[in-house]
Protein backbone atom coordinates (compact mmCIF):
# COMPACT_ATOMS: atom_id res chain seq x y z
CA UNK A 1 0.00 0.00 0.00
CA UNK A 2 2.97 2.20 0.55
CA UNK A 3 5.36 3.46 -2.40
CA UNK A 4 8.09 5.22 -2.69
CA UNK A 5 7.64 8.57 -4.73
CA UNK A 6 7.34 12.10 -3.88
CA UNK A 7 5.40 15.09 -5.39
CA UNK A 8 6.45 18.53 -5.91
CA UNK A 9 3.41 20.33 -6.19
CA UNK A 10 2.76 22.26 -3.37
CA UNK A 11 -1.26 22.35 -3.54
CA UNK A 12 -2.65 19.55 -4.86
CA UNK A 13 -5.98 20.03 -3.72
CA UNK A 14 -8.26 22.76 -2.28
CA UNK A 15 -8.62 21.76 1.70
CA UNK A 16 -4.87 22.99 1.83
CA UNK A 17 -6.38 26.04 1.14
CA UNK A 18 -8.81 26.23 3.53
CA UNK A 19 -6.69 24.79 6.29
CA UNK A 20 -3.66 27.19 5.43
CA UNK A 21 -6.60 30.13 5.49
CA UNK A 22 -7.82 29.41 8.88
CA UNK A 23 -4.12 28.91 10.39
CA UNK A 24 -3.57 31.86 9.04
CA UNK A 25 -5.98 33.54 10.29
CA UNK A 26 -5.96 32.22 13.72
CA UNK A 27 -2.44 33.25 14.20
CA UNK A 28 -3.22 36.29 13.14
CA UNK A 29 -6.06 36.95 15.73
CA UNK A 30 -3.00 36.18 18.00
CA UNK A 31 -0.70 38.69 16.73
CA UNK A 32 -3.52 41.67 17.15
CA UNK A 33 -4.12 40.63 20.79
CA UNK A 34 -0.70 40.43 21.47
CA UNK A 35 -0.41 43.65 19.67
CA UNK A 36 -3.28 45.19 21.57
CA UNK A 37 -2.56 44.03 25.03
CA UNK A 38 1.23 43.87 25.59
CA UNK A 39 2.64 46.73 23.23
CA UNK A 40 -0.24 49.06 22.90
CA UNK A 41 0.52 50.21 26.32
CA UNK A 42 3.69 50.86 25.71
CA UNK A 43 3.04 53.25 22.74
CA UNK A 44 0.03 55.03 24.57
CA UNK A 45 2.92 56.08 26.90
CA UNK A 46 4.37 58.01 24.28
CA UNK A 47 1.31 60.06 22.96
CA UNK A 48 0.29 60.71 26.95
CA UNK A 49 0.97 64.75 27.42
CA UNK A 50 1.61 64.79 30.72
CA UNK A 51 4.73 62.00 30.27
CA UNK A 52 8.00 63.93 30.76
CA UNK A 53 10.47 63.47 27.81
CA UNK A 54 12.54 61.34 29.84
CA UNK A 55 10.06 59.21 30.79
CA UNK A 56 8.78 59.03 27.09
CA UNK A 57 12.28 58.26 26.05
CA UNK A 58 12.85 54.88 28.28
CA UNK A 59 9.44 53.92 27.31
CA UNK A 60 10.25 54.45 23.20
CA UNK A 61 13.77 52.35 24.87
CA UNK A 62 11.50 49.94 26.21
CA UNK A 63 9.32 49.90 22.79
CA UNK A 64 11.89 49.44 20.60
CA UNK A 65 13.98 46.91 23.23
CA UNK A 66 10.39 44.66 22.93
CA UNK A 67 10.20 45.26 19.46
CA UNK A 68 13.79 44.04 18.53
CA UNK A 69 13.05 40.83 20.62
CA UNK A 70 9.84 39.50 20.29
CA UNK A 71 9.24 39.85 16.27
CA UNK A 72 12.12 37.70 15.21
CA UNK A 73 10.73 34.86 17.33
CA UNK A 74 7.05 35.62 16.29
CA UNK A 75 8.10 35.60 12.52
CA UNK A 76 10.59 32.64 13.23
CA UNK A 77 7.81 30.84 15.08
CA UNK A 78 4.76 31.34 12.52
CA UNK A 79 6.80 30.40 9.38
CA UNK A 80 7.82 27.14 11.18
CA UNK A 81 4.16 26.51 12.18
CA UNK A 82 2.96 27.63 8.86
CA UNK A 83 5.43 25.07 7.29
CA UNK A 84 4.75 22.00 9.45
CA UNK A 85 0.81 22.59 8.87
CA UNK A 86 1.97 22.86 5.14
CA UNK A 87 2.97 19.70 5.57
CA UNK A 88 0.72 17.92 7.47
CA UNK A 89 -2.11 18.67 5.08
CA UNK A 90 -0.12 17.37 2.08
CA UNK A 91 0.05 13.81 3.95
CA UNK A 92 -3.77 14.16 3.54
CA UNK A 93 -4.06 16.23 0.23
CA UNK A 94 -1.68 13.59 -1.35
CA UNK A 95 -3.58 11.07 -0.89
CA UNK A 96 -7.07 12.58 -2.25
CA UNK A 97 -5.20 13.25 -5.28
CA UNK A 98 -4.09 9.94 -6.16
CA UNK A 99 -7.60 8.97 -5.36
CA UNK A 100 -9.24 10.74 -7.79
CA UNK A 101 -6.93 9.68 -10.31
CA UNK A 102 -7.74 6.04 -9.30
CA UNK A 103 -11.55 6.31 -9.24
CA UNK A 104 -10.93 8.01 -12.47
CA UNK A 105 -9.31 4.96 -13.66
CA UNK A 106 -11.75 2.18 -12.23
CA UNK A 107 -14.29 4.02 -13.67
CA UNK A 108 -13.02 3.17 -17.10
CA UNK A 109 -12.66 -0.73 -16.06
CA UNK A 110 -8.68 -0.61 -15.35
CA UNK A 111 -9.11 -3.06 -12.12
CA UNK A 112 -5.55 -3.96 -11.70
CA UNK A 113 -4.29 -0.40 -10.18
CA UNK A 114 -3.93 -0.52 -6.87
CA UNK A 115 -3.78 2.52 -4.58
CA UNK A 116 0.06 3.51 -3.15
CA UNK A 117 0.25 5.80 -0.63
CA UNK A 118 3.51 7.44 0.42
CA UNK A 119 5.29 5.71 3.46
CA UNK A 120 3.80 9.03 5.79
CA UNK A 121 0.90 10.06 4.27
CA UNK A 122 -2.67 9.71 6.11
CA UNK A 123 -5.79 7.79 4.69
CA UNK A 124 -3.84 4.56 4.52
CA UNK A 125 -7.22 3.09 5.85
CA UNK A 126 -9.25 4.17 3.45
CA UNK A 127 -6.53 3.02 0.50
CA UNK A 128 -6.74 -0.52 2.17
CA UNK A 129 -10.65 -0.49 1.43
CA UNK A 130 -9.86 0.93 -1.81
CA UNK A 131 -7.81 -2.04 -2.68
CA UNK A 132 -10.20 -4.36 -0.84
CA UNK A 133 -12.62 -3.19 -3.18
CA UNK A 134 -10.55 -3.97 -6.33
CA UNK A 135 -9.47 -6.90 -5.14
CA UNK A 136 -13.22 -8.49 -5.05
CA UNK A 137 -14.03 -6.44 -7.89
CA UNK A 138 -11.17 -8.18 -10.02
CA UNK A 139 -11.97 -11.89 -8.53
CA UNK A 140 -15.41 -11.18 -9.77
CA UNK A 141 -14.57 -10.25 -13.07
CA UNK A 142 -11.77 -13.18 -12.77
CA UNK A 143 -14.26 -15.64 -12.50
CA UNK A 144 -16.92 -14.37 -15.03
CA UNK A 145 -14.11 -14.47 -17.27
CA UNK A 146 -13.56 -17.89 -16.66
CA UNK A 147 -17.24 -18.71 -16.99
CA UNK A 148 -17.31 -16.86 -20.07
CA UNK A 149 -14.48 -18.98 -21.61
CA UNK A 150 -16.49 -22.54 -20.67
CA UNK A 151 -19.62 -20.74 -22.67
CA UNK A 152 -17.64 -20.20 -25.58
CA UNK A 153 -15.79 -23.40 -25.74
CA UNK A 154 -19.41 -25.21 -25.68
CA UNK A 155 -20.86 -22.88 -28.28
CA UNK A 156 -17.56 -24.11 -30.34
CA UNK A 157 -17.81 -27.29 -30.08
CA UNK A 158 -21.73 -26.67 -30.85
CA UNK A 159 -20.57 -25.39 -34.17
CA UNK A 160 -18.24 -27.43 -34.86
CA UNK A 161 -21.16 -30.68 -34.40
CA UNK A 162 -23.64 -29.21 -36.75
CA UNK A 163 -21.93 -26.54 -38.86
CA UNK A 164 -22.71 -27.51 -42.58
CA UNK A 165 -24.40 -30.60 -41.46
CA UNK A 166 -27.96 -29.44 -40.21
CA UNK A 167 -30.92 -27.46 -41.83
CA UNK A 168 -30.07 -23.92 -42.50
CA UNK A 169 -32.42 -22.88 -39.66
CA UNK A 170 -29.91 -24.50 -36.98
CA UNK A 171 -27.10 -23.04 -39.03
CA UNK A 172 -28.77 -19.52 -38.83
CA UNK A 173 -29.32 -19.72 -35.02
CA UNK A 174 -25.65 -20.83 -34.22
CA UNK A 175 -24.51 -17.98 -36.38
CA UNK A 176 -26.71 -16.11 -34.08
CA UNK A 177 -25.26 -17.35 -31.19
CA UNK A 178 -21.73 -17.15 -32.25
CA UNK A 179 -22.35 -13.15 -33.12
CA UNK A 180 -24.02 -12.53 -29.70
CA UNK A 181 -20.90 -14.85 -27.79
CA UNK A 182 -18.53 -12.33 -29.31
CA UNK A 183 -20.54 -9.86 -28.52
CA UNK A 184 -20.83 -10.73 -24.67
CA UNK A 185 -16.77 -11.38 -24.97
CA UNK A 186 -16.31 -7.54 -26.05
CA UNK A 187 -18.77 -6.37 -23.40
CA UNK A 188 -16.20 -7.98 -20.55
CA UNK A 189 -12.93 -7.24 -21.98
CA UNK A 190 -14.38 -3.71 -20.75
CA UNK A 191 -12.22 -4.90 -17.62
CA UNK A 192 -8.79 -4.96 -17.76
CA UNK A 193 -7.21 -7.24 -15.10
CA UNK A 194 -3.79 -6.98 -16.24
CA UNK A 195 -1.56 -3.84 -16.67
CA UNK A 196 -1.41 -3.59 -20.73
CA UNK A 197 1.80 -4.86 -22.32
CA UNK A 198 4.54 -1.82 -23.49
CA UNK A 199 4.82 -2.36 -27.37
CA UNK A 200 7.32 -5.29 -28.10
CA UNK A 201 10.56 -2.89 -29.45
CA UNK A 202 10.01 -1.13 -25.96
CA UNK A 203 10.33 -4.15 -23.50
CA UNK A 204 13.14 -4.00 -21.05
CA UNK A 205 16.07 -7.04 -22.26
CA UNK A 206 16.01 -9.47 -19.85
CA UNK A 207 19.32 -11.39 -19.99
CA UNK A 208 18.75 -12.90 -16.60
CA UNK A 209 16.16 -15.22 -18.28
CA UNK A 210 17.76 -18.05 -20.07
CA UNK A 211 17.09 -18.09 -24.07
CA UNK A 212 14.66 -20.97 -24.67
CA UNK A 213 15.12 -22.54 -28.00
CA UNK A 214 13.22 -24.90 -29.27
CA UNK A 215 14.78 -27.79 -30.38
CA UNK A 216 14.60 -29.32 -34.21
CA UNK A 217 12.70 -32.22 -33.41
CA UNK A 218 10.16 -30.37 -31.06
CA UNK A 219 9.37 -28.01 -33.80
CA UNK A 220 8.81 -30.69 -36.70
CA UNK A 221 6.61 -32.40 -34.01
CA UNK A 222 4.51 -29.21 -33.46
CA UNK B 1 -34.92 2.15 -14.15
CA UNK B 2 -34.74 1.41 -10.53
CA UNK B 3 -33.87 4.47 -8.20
CA UNK B 4 -30.32 4.06 -6.64
CA UNK B 5 -30.21 3.13 -3.51
CA UNK B 6 -27.97 5.62 -1.43
CA UNK B 7 -25.84 5.42 1.45
CA UNK B 8 -27.55 8.57 3.73
CA UNK B 9 -30.57 9.49 4.01
CA UNK B 10 -32.00 12.40 1.69
CA UNK B 11 -35.46 14.39 2.46
CA UNK B 12 -36.00 14.26 -1.23
CA UNK B 13 -36.68 11.52 -3.48
CA UNK B 14 -33.38 10.95 -5.55
CA UNK B 15 -32.69 11.98 -9.26
CA UNK B 16 -32.81 8.93 -11.78
CA UNK B 17 -29.70 9.38 -13.36
CA UNK B 18 -26.50 8.87 -10.71
CA UNK B 19 -24.16 10.44 -13.06
CA UNK B 20 -25.87 13.69 -13.33
CA UNK B 21 -26.03 14.28 -9.25
CA UNK B 22 -23.96 16.40 -7.07
CA UNK B 23 -23.39 15.25 -3.94
CA UNK B 24 -23.40 18.27 -2.04
CA UNK B 25 -26.77 19.66 -2.69
CA UNK B 26 -28.39 16.92 -0.81
CA UNK B 27 -29.73 17.69 2.36
CA UNK B 28 -28.25 16.33 6.02
CA UNK B 29 -27.87 12.97 6.95
CA UNK B 30 -27.64 10.75 9.76
CA UNK B 31 -23.81 8.84 9.91
CA UNK B 32 -25.19 6.53 12.26
CA UNK B 33 -27.02 4.69 10.55
CA UNK B 34 -25.18 4.11 7.86
CA UNK B 35 -24.69 0.82 7.66
CA UNK B 36 -28.14 -0.12 8.61
CA UNK B 37 -29.63 1.83 5.46
CA UNK B 38 -26.90 0.09 2.94
CA UNK B 39 -28.47 -2.74 3.83
CA UNK B 40 -32.38 -1.75 3.76
CA UNK B 41 -34.50 -1.22 0.49
CA UNK B 42 -34.97 2.19 -0.65
CA UNK B 43 -38.64 1.81 0.46
CA UNK B 44 -37.24 1.12 4.04
CA UNK B 45 -34.79 3.93 3.54
CA UNK B 46 -37.68 6.85 2.31
CA UNK B 47 -40.19 5.12 5.11
CA UNK B 48 -37.65 5.97 7.93
CA UNK B 49 -36.21 8.96 6.17
CA UNK B 50 -39.24 11.04 8.23
CA UNK B 51 -38.22 9.57 11.36
CA UNK B 52 -34.25 9.29 12.10
CA UNK B 53 -33.95 12.87 9.87
CA UNK B 54 -33.72 14.93 13.19
CA UNK B 55 -30.54 12.71 14.83
CA UNK B 56 -27.86 14.16 11.93
CA UNK B 57 -24.85 13.82 13.49
CA UNK B 58 -23.10 17.20 14.41
CA UNK B 59 -20.30 16.12 16.63
CA UNK B 60 -18.71 13.07 16.79
CA UNK B 61 -14.64 11.46 15.97
CA UNK B 62 -15.21 8.94 12.81
CA UNK B 63 -11.33 9.50 12.07
CA UNK B 64 -7.87 9.27 13.61
CA UNK B 65 -7.23 12.53 11.53
CA UNK B 66 -9.51 14.77 13.73
CA UNK B 67 -7.35 13.59 17.11
CA UNK B 68 -4.15 14.21 15.06
CA UNK B 69 -5.74 17.86 13.84
CA UNK B 70 -6.51 18.72 17.32
CA UNK B 71 -3.53 18.00 19.01
CA UNK B 72 -1.46 19.33 16.42
CA UNK B 73 -3.41 23.04 17.16
CA UNK B 74 -3.27 22.09 20.86
CA UNK B 75 1.11 21.98 19.85
CA UNK B 76 0.99 24.62 17.75
CA UNK B 77 -0.06 27.00 20.51
CA UNK B 78 1.74 25.72 23.42
CA UNK B 79 4.76 26.51 21.39
CA UNK B 80 3.79 30.02 20.60
CA UNK B 81 2.97 30.83 24.24
CA UNK B 82 6.00 28.95 24.85
CA UNK B 83 8.64 31.05 22.44
CA UNK B 84 6.89 34.41 23.22
CA UNK B 85 7.40 34.29 26.62
CA UNK B 86 11.27 33.32 26.26
CA UNK B 87 11.86 36.50 24.18
CA UNK B 88 9.35 38.93 26.67
CA UNK B 89 10.83 37.85 29.94
CA UNK B 90 14.09 36.29 29.99
CA UNK B 91 15.63 39.59 29.80
CA UNK B 92 14.43 40.53 32.61
CA UNK B 93 15.08 37.71 34.59
CA UNK B 94 18.69 37.84 33.69
CA UNK B 95 19.20 41.26 35.13
CA UNK B 96 16.95 40.48 38.35
CA UNK B 97 19.69 36.97 38.74
CA UNK B 98 22.74 39.61 37.37
CA UNK B 99 24.62 40.36 40.62
CA UNK B 100 26.28 43.42 39.24
CA UNK B 101 23.11 45.37 39.53
CA UNK B 102 22.15 46.84 42.65
CA UNK B 103 19.07 46.42 44.89
CA UNK B 104 17.22 49.83 43.86
CA UNK B 105 17.93 48.92 40.01
CA UNK B 106 16.41 45.12 40.57
CA UNK B 107 13.58 46.77 41.82
CA UNK B 108 13.06 48.60 39.04
CA UNK B 109 13.76 45.50 36.46
CA UNK B 110 11.12 43.57 39.34
CA UNK B 111 9.02 46.22 38.98
CA UNK B 112 8.62 45.80 34.67
CA UNK B 113 8.52 42.09 35.19
CA UNK B 114 5.14 42.94 37.32
CA UNK B 115 4.09 45.24 34.65
CA UNK B 116 4.68 42.71 31.73
CA UNK B 117 3.67 39.89 33.75
CA UNK B 118 0.08 42.27 34.28
CA UNK B 119 -0.07 42.60 30.12
CA UNK B 120 1.15 39.09 29.06
CA UNK B 121 -1.18 37.02 31.03
CA UNK B 122 -4.58 38.90 29.67
CA UNK B 123 -3.18 38.57 26.10
CA UNK B 124 -2.16 34.50 27.30
CA UNK B 125 -5.72 34.04 28.18
CA UNK B 126 -7.29 35.73 25.00
CA UNK B 127 -5.06 33.81 23.61
CA UNK B 128 -6.15 30.74 25.17
CA UNK B 129 -9.84 31.57 23.93
CA UNK B 130 -8.58 32.10 20.60
CA UNK B 131 -7.07 28.56 20.91
CA UNK B 132 -10.17 27.03 21.41
CA UNK B 133 -12.25 28.41 18.99
CA UNK B 134 -9.56 27.56 16.41
CA UNK B 135 -9.48 24.40 18.11
CA UNK B 136 -13.55 24.22 17.15
CA UNK B 137 -13.33 25.33 14.19
CA UNK B 138 -10.44 23.38 12.98
CA UNK B 139 -12.46 19.68 14.40
CA UNK B 140 -15.44 21.66 12.49
CA UNK B 141 -13.17 21.27 9.18
CA UNK B 142 -11.89 18.02 10.07
CA UNK B 143 -14.99 16.55 10.96
CA UNK B 144 -16.33 18.12 7.03
CA UNK B 145 -13.28 15.86 5.94
CA UNK B 146 -13.50 12.75 8.17
CA UNK B 147 -17.52 12.49 7.52
CA UNK B 148 -16.87 11.92 4.06
CA UNK B 149 -13.90 9.68 4.30
CA UNK B 150 -15.78 7.27 6.63
CA UNK B 151 -19.17 7.42 4.12
CA UNK B 152 -16.92 6.72 1.80
CA UNK B 153 -15.14 3.70 2.95
CA UNK B 154 -18.65 2.00 3.63
CA UNK B 155 -19.52 3.02 0.07
CA UNK B 156 -16.09 1.02 -1.30
CA UNK B 157 -17.07 -1.63 0.89
CA UNK B 158 -20.75 -2.23 -0.47
CA UNK B 159 -19.01 -2.06 -4.40
CA UNK B 160 -16.84 -4.64 -3.61
CA UNK B 161 -19.17 -7.06 -2.57
CA UNK B 162 -21.09 -6.25 -6.00
CA UNK B 163 -23.68 -3.82 -5.21
CA UNK B 164 -23.24 -1.03 -8.13
CA UNK B 165 -26.75 0.24 -7.14
CA UNK B 166 -25.22 2.71 -4.15
CA UNK B 167 -24.47 6.68 -4.33
CA UNK B 168 -23.22 8.48 -2.07
CA UNK B 169 -24.56 11.92 -1.05
CA UNK B 170 -22.91 14.07 1.49
CA UNK B 171 -24.57 16.59 3.62
CA UNK B 172 -24.44 20.19 3.19
CA UNK B 173 -20.63 21.85 3.30
CA UNK B 174 -18.95 18.68 3.34
CA UNK B 175 -15.57 18.94 1.75
CA UNK B 176 -14.47 16.09 -0.41
CA UNK B 177 -17.42 16.80 -2.76
CA UNK B 178 -15.33 16.36 -5.90
CA UNK B 179 -14.07 12.52 -4.52
CA UNK B 180 -18.06 11.68 -4.10
CA UNK B 181 -18.91 12.88 -7.26
CA UNK B 182 -16.05 10.72 -8.57
CA UNK B 183 -16.52 8.11 -6.97
CA UNK B 184 -20.57 8.11 -7.91
CA UNK B 185 -19.15 8.31 -11.26
CA UNK B 186 -16.56 5.32 -11.06
CA UNK B 187 -19.67 3.55 -9.89
CA UNK B 188 -22.32 4.57 -12.65
CA UNK B 189 -19.77 3.37 -15.41
CA UNK B 190 -19.05 0.50 -13.64
CA UNK B 191 -22.94 -0.43 -13.16
CA UNK B 192 -23.20 0.51 -17.24
CA UNK B 193 -20.27 -1.87 -18.03
CA UNK B 194 -21.88 -4.82 -16.03
CA UNK B 195 -25.32 -3.88 -17.14
CA UNK B 196 -24.29 -4.22 -20.12
CA UNK B 197 -22.57 -7.91 -19.69
CA UNK B 198 -26.11 -8.93 -17.76
CA UNK B 199 -27.68 -8.03 -21.40
CA UNK B 200 -25.28 -9.56 -23.14
CA UNK B 201 -25.47 -12.96 -20.96
CA UNK B 202 -29.65 -12.26 -21.57
CA UNK B 203 -29.38 -12.39 -25.05
CA UNK B 204 -27.11 -15.27 -25.35
CA UNK B 205 -29.35 -17.41 -23.22
CA UNK B 206 -32.19 -16.66 -25.26
CA UNK B 207 -30.51 -17.52 -28.86
CA UNK B 208 -29.07 -21.17 -26.97
CA UNK B 209 -33.00 -21.28 -25.78
CA UNK B 210 -33.73 -20.84 -30.10
CA UNK B 211 -31.04 -23.60 -31.11
CA UNK B 212 -32.02 -25.81 -28.43
CA UNK B 213 -35.60 -25.43 -29.83
CA UNK B 214 -33.96 -25.99 -33.19
CA UNK B 215 -31.74 -28.80 -32.42
CA UNK B 216 -35.02 -30.59 -30.90
CA UNK B 217 -36.49 -30.66 -34.82
CA UNK B 218 -33.05 -32.35 -36.00
CA UNK B 219 -33.31 -34.93 -33.17
CA UNK B 220 -29.50 -35.33 -32.49
CA UNK B 221 -28.94 -36.21 -28.99
CA UNK B 222 -25.19 -35.24 -29.38
CA UNK B 223 -25.90 -31.75 -29.85
CA UNK B 224 -28.88 -31.88 -27.85
CA UNK B 225 -26.26 -33.24 -24.86
CA UNK B 226 -23.94 -30.12 -26.11
CA UNK B 227 -26.14 -27.11 -26.54
CA UNK B 228 -27.23 -28.38 -22.47
CA UNK B 229 -23.71 -27.65 -21.51
CA UNK B 230 -23.78 -24.60 -22.87
CA UNK B 231 -27.01 -23.69 -21.02
CA UNK B 232 -25.18 -24.99 -18.03
CA UNK B 233 -22.04 -23.13 -18.48
CA UNK B 234 -24.56 -19.98 -19.17
CA UNK B 235 -26.27 -20.62 -15.96
CA UNK B 236 -22.80 -20.53 -14.00
CA UNK B 237 -21.88 -17.52 -15.58
CA UNK B 238 -25.31 -15.95 -14.59
CA UNK B 239 -24.91 -16.80 -11.15
CA UNK B 240 -21.37 -15.28 -10.80
CA UNK B 241 -23.18 -11.83 -12.69
CA UNK B 242 -25.66 -11.84 -10.02
CA UNK B 243 -23.29 -11.38 -7.62
CA UNK B 244 -23.18 -7.62 -9.18
CA UNK B 245 -26.28 -5.55 -7.95
CA UNK B 246 -27.10 -3.10 -10.78
CA UNK B 247 -30.12 -1.08 -11.37
CA UNK B 248 -31.15 -3.35 -14.48
CA UNK B 249 -31.19 -5.81 -11.85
Amino acid sequence: MTGHYTRRQLFVHPVQYRFVVTTLMYFSCMLIALYGIVVLPMVQTLDDPSVTWQERAQAATQFLGFNARVWPWVLVTFLGLLLHSMYFMHRIAGPLDRFHALFQTIGAGNLYQRAKLREHDYLQREAGDVNAMLDQLEQKIESLNVHCANVTNASEDVALLIQGRSPSHVNATLLTLEEKVRQFNTSLDGFRLRAPQPPQDQQPLDFAAPIAMDSPATMKAA
Amino acid sequence: MNRPHRATITTEPAVDSPAGETASRETPTNTASLSHHLETSPSQVQAESRTERKGRRLWALVHPLQIRMLSMIISYSLIIFVLLAIPVFRPLMQALDDRSLSWQEKAVVADEVLKLHARYWPWAISAGIALVIHCIHSMQIVFHVAGPLYRLRSVFRQIGQGNLTLRTTLRKGDLLTPEAELVNQMTAQLDAKISAIKMAQATVALDIDRLKQAGATVGDPTMAELVKKTEQNLADLKTSLDSFKTHNG
